[in-house]
């Protein structure tokens, strides 16, 4: 079954919305676009998107060699959509929250984190090195579920596109109901902050109710405004580097690693994990600001 | 893929940076004050205080003493933004002068190299010799 592209026929949408907010932003004054920033998003969307073509034989032999093993055959039925939709929301939940916890996979996500801005060309500000991680892992059990690989291409299409608005400052926040069920530009301003409380949450794609089942959760502050970025943010705007620069760091430490062990941690273990503990993870960075706060709290 | 979708959304980016320029102009990097600059690393550094600080004179490179901890936190202006970071042994790689001009190598990345315009020959020696790995 030929099915659409959900994030080329939504293209057009995504400039027409930028440009919506760039106007917000300048008469509103509420958010910040700044050229070069939004240059380095922009180029680095489009690259992600001819990396994803140079690179979808890997997904399609991927679904090839599963296929023998898929335990049904559920075909394109109206309800095989929408649970194909949940599960594969599920597992990007899963797969995200991974990308936050294994350096192999920080190495490619974190080009989507390195903008220390936070409007809708960040959205589009897509790794392009995904080839090169064990992502693909996490699309084996709708594949051995037995839904079929156009379904689950579209589906997570729909997924991505869903994303995208929510990387706004220009709207605070929905009624509750919306707010407690669905990702909404305020849960994901939480997710990209680099505040110490906020770190490694809300990790959702479209429906807020997985980080909420297993722990993640983290509501935005109205004391505690979101910073963007990541921990050590970039000295630069340049794509190339913006895309390789956790892959150096990554490859320098893996081969310069005392044991195999080590090498191991490295690829395996949180991002800024070392076998001295000198460097800061985002679980020491928390530790940290918690021992800081509580002795305000006894000095007070 | 096609080559119509590929060349539309390289029209887009020009587009949209274009827009960008128009609506916000090209911001000058600035680090700004020492206020300013501690609020930011009060925020990066859980109990960061204030201590010896240099601007640069064209004001986009300043380095300031953590004076709890006693070492040194380099801040640079990249565009509306701040990039610092905790010159540690190791992550500086080399520091040169001359005149009042500080050239700082740096290991990473992303950023290799800092360049700080002190306000006089004898404050840059001063702060050479702090910096020095």
């Amino acid at each position: 079954m030929q099915l659409p592209n959900p994030t080329e026929l939504a293209t057009p949408l995504f400039i027409g919305l930028v440009v919506a907010e760039m106007i917000f932003v300048r008469l509103a004054g509420r958010g910040r676009y700044e050229m070069r920033d939004t240059a380095t998003s922009l180029i680095m969307g489009f690259a992600s998107v001819v990396s994803g073509g140079a690179f979808a034989f890997l997904f399609i032999a991927f679904a090839r060699v599963l296929a023998p093993y898929r335990i049904a055959d559920l075909g394109y039925a109206w309800w095989a959509f929408i649970a194909a939709f949940l599960l594969d929301d599920l597992t990007y939940y899963w797969w995200h929250r991974a990308s936050h916890r294994i350096r192999w996979l920080w190495a490619d996500h974190v080009q989507h984190h390195s903008s220390q801005h936070y409007n809708l060309s960040t959205a589009l500000r897509q790794p392009v090195t995904g080839a090169f991680t064990p992502g693909l892992f996490f699309r084996a059990p709708l594949l051995l579920l037995g839904f079929p690989l156009p379904m689950i291409v579209f589906v997570h299409g729909l997924n991505l596109v869903y994303q995208f608005w929510i990387h706004t400052e220009a709207i605070k926040r929905f009624p509750a109901w919306f707010e407690s069920v669905m990702n909404t530009p305020s849960h994901h301003r939480v997710h990209h902050a680099t505040n110490a409380r906020y770190l490694d949450s809300n990790y959702a794609g479209v429906l807020i109710v997985w980080d909420r089942m297993f722990g993640t959760f983290v509501a935005e502050r109205e004391d505690d405004t979101p910073h963007y970025g990541i921990v050590k943010n970039l000295g630069t705007y340049n794509p190339v580097r913006v895309a390789l620069h956790e892959w150096v760091g990554l490859f320098n430490d893996v081969t310069r690693a005392r044991s195999l062990r080590d090498a191991g941690l490295y690829l395996f273990a949180p991002p800024g994990w070392s076998p001295d503990g000198s460097r800061e993870t985002s679980d020491s960075i928390k530790r940290r600001w918690n021992e800081y706060r509580a002795a305000e709290m006894a000095g007070e | 893929m096609p080559v119509l979708y590929l060349a539309g959304s390289l029209a887009g980016i020009a587009m949209l940076v274009g827009l960008n320029f128009l609506l916000f102009g090209r911001v000058r990097p600035e680090v700004g004050t020492v206020d300013s600059i501690t609020q930011r690393l009060m925020r990066d550094i859980p109990g960061f205080r204030p201590g010896r600080t240099i601007i640069g004179a064209d004001r986009r490179v300043a380095v300031i003493e953590n004076a709890a901890t006693r070492t040194l936190v380099l801040v640079e202006a990249i565009g509306d933004s701040l990039v610092t970071r905790q010159l540690t042994q190791g992550f500086l790689a080399n520091v040169g002068r001359l005149g009042a001009r500080l050239s700082l190598e740096l290991r990473d990345f992303t950023y290799p190299r800092a360049v700080l315009v002190a306000p006089s020959e004898r404050v840059a020696r001063d702060w050479e010799a702090r910096l020095k790995p």
